[in-house]
């Protein structure tokens, strides 16, 4: 198997997991804080929650900006080609 | 495996592709149409549940644009509403087995960004000139001229990206699952990807609606908050 | 990895297709019905408000109306009691006076008649004490009375005043009035005692008067001289009359 193979993989795996890493934080944060301000302003649960979700799905959106990059090493890599 | 980037083509018409997407695009044209048609051919005064239904879905929307834009919601409700539909009804169509949703594939993510692009310089034109409009990229001062210009190509990628990986994991997730472990296990999977197909179609009518307001409003009346990010959380809170 | 723009073109017409066809079969007639409704809505309102104040405004009449009801039948009322209470006052001072006048007749006659009758008995009264005089007198001797007379009619016609005795002087003709006929020396006597009292010589008519009762009395066309009992009568009578 060639090494550019082999590095595109592990790069691939790399980006994944270390992409996962920002957004899991961020999320727990973000949860966390959102709980927070439900706990102080139960009347309010409705928008806290409603924009908890899409902020939870713009930081997704970095591990999904990850995940598509190493598809892109797995399946598009220009070096391989 | 194959290459969730990639789509084969099923027929030719010229030189264009057809692909399953394309198809499965024209299905869902043909369902919301005739569907749309048939919902509201007996619209009065007097509402059936139908109706009632329909105006709830049509008043939640105009709440949605005028809570985000301060604006009357008449022209966008169109072009905001239908991209908010299609999208959902897209990403959805991904439970119908042997249905791969046209949003998992780049084009026409590409497609609906593009449309993005083009609608807020339509109605940044429309809603404060052409003047207005290029002024809108001196906000706040003209040394943001370069970014912002990047920056409104940049958003639109950004938009294009967030929804295609997002439908695009969760097909290429449910498919490696599927192929691994076999039939139900996937079904919690197909669960979390209802909720991620409705979020992002939220997101993205909302940051389009967003994108639109902004121009607008920063070409008729000056500064306004420039980053879609934090108008949405404005919005919101 | 493969990006083809005929695909992209072809999606991208087909959102445009898919954004027209919805705005005129979805979004615009789900709309209009909501403004529709919205306006239908608001004229029922409008309507509703209306009524409501046509509604208000005849309610408002209808109080007034019966507040006036009652203002007037106070005001009967009042003027009823006011009329009762004039007739009433009317009848009231009517009836004084009514009984005022026939009180002050009554009185008036009752007074009329008191002094009426006390005239009358004053004047019977009277009358018998002059009648019981007379009949007193004419039981007392004559010839002393009579000397008594003359003699009170010689000392008035002294106290004459000169002008009135001139008069008497004067006169044609004196009558002596005598209670009874007096005899020939009598009338020497009184004639005598006269002109000596007047100091000129005059004709004495001797006249014969039985009302005298007693006494002598002079009289001519212009003058008399009471010296009697009637006239002595009189003179009380009309003082007891008087002194009434």
């Amino acid at each position: 198997m060639d090494y550019l193979s082999i590095a595109s993989i592990v790069c691939a795996a790399f980006a994944v997991s270390f992409g996962a890493i920002g957004p899991a934080l961020a999320e727990g944060r973000a949860v966390a804080a959102a709980m927070d301000a439900i706990a102080r302003q139960p009347e309010a649960a409705n928008t806290i929650s409603r924009t908890l979700f899409v902020g939870l799905a713009m930081i997704e959106t970095t591990a999904i900006y990850c995940l598509v990059i190493s598809l892109l090493l797995l399946f598009a890599n220009p070096l391989l080609a | 495996m194959n290459s969730p980037l990639e789509s084969a083509a099923l027929f030719y018409i010229g030189p264009v592709a057809i692909t399953q997407a394309i198809v499965m695009t024209w299905v869902i044209m043909a369902v919301l149409v005739i569907g749309a048609y048939l919902l509201t051919r007996r619209l009065s005064l007097h509402p059936s549940k139908r109706q009632v239904a329909l105006e709830l879905l049509v008043d939640t929307l105009d709440t949605q644009i005028r809570e985000t834009t301060g604006a009357a919601p008449a022209p966008y409700r169109g072009f905001i509403g239908t991209l908010f539909v299609f999208i959902l009804v897209a990403n959805w169509s991904s439970l119908i087995p042997g249905v791969e949703p046209p949003t998992a594939k780049l084009e026409t993510d590409a497609a609906l960004a593009a449309l993005v692009f083009f609608s807020v310089i339509w109605f940044g034109v429309r809603g404060a000139g052409v003047g207005g409009y290029l002024r809108s990229f001196a906000m706040p001062n003209p040394v943001m001229i370069p970014l912002n210009m990047l920056e409104s190509v940049t958003r639109v990628f950004s938009m294009f990206v967030r929804l295609f990986g997002n439908v695009m994991s969760g097909v290429f997730v449910i498919g490696i699952v599927a192929s691994l472990a076999g039939l139900l296990v996937p079904i919690p999977l197909m669960a979390l990807d209802l909720l991620t197909g409705l979020v992002q179609a939220y997101i993205f009518a909302v940051l389009a609606m967003v994108f639109i307001a902004a121009t607008v409003e920063e070409g008729a009346h000056g500064p306004a908050d420039p980053d879609p990010e934090t108008s949405l959380q404005k919005k919101d809170s | 990895m493969n990006f083809d723009f005929w695909g992209l073109g072809l999606q991208a017409l087909n959102a445009v297709i898919l954004i027209w066809l919805l705005s005129r079969v979805f979004w615009r007639p789900v709309a209009a019905a909501i403004t529709r409704r919205q306006a239908a809505a608001q004229t029922l309102l409008g309507d509703a408000k209306a009524t409501q104040d046509k509604a208000d405004a005849a309610l408002a009449e209808l109080t007034a109306a019966r507040a006036g009801i009652a203002a007037e039948r106070d005001k009967v009322l009042a003027e009823a009691k006011d009329a009762a209470l004039a007739i009433k006052a009317d009848a009231q001072s009517e009836a004084h006076a009514q009984a005022e006048t026939i009180m002050a007749a009554a009185r008036s006659d009752m007074a009329r008649e008191a002094d009426t009758a006390r005239e009358t008995m004053n004047a019977q009264a009277g009358e018998l004490a002059v009648d019981i005089a007379r009949k007193l007198l004419g039981e007392l001797p004559g010839e002393a009375v009579q000397a008594a007379f003359l003699q009170k009619l010689t000392d008035a016609i002294g106290d004459l005043p000169a002008q009135d005795r001139a008069a008497l002087v004067a006169a044609k003709r004196v009558d002596l009035m005598c209670p009874a006929d007096p005899s020939a020396d009598a009338k020497t006597e009184i004639t005598s005692a006269v002109q000596q009292a007047l100091g000129e010589a005059v004709v004495l008519n001797f006249v014969t008067d039985p009302a005298l009762i007693a006494g002598y009395e002079l009289r001519s066309d212009h003058f008399v001289l009471h010296n009697s009992w009637q006239a002595d009568l009189a003179a009380i009578l009309k003082e007891m009359r008087h002194a009434d």
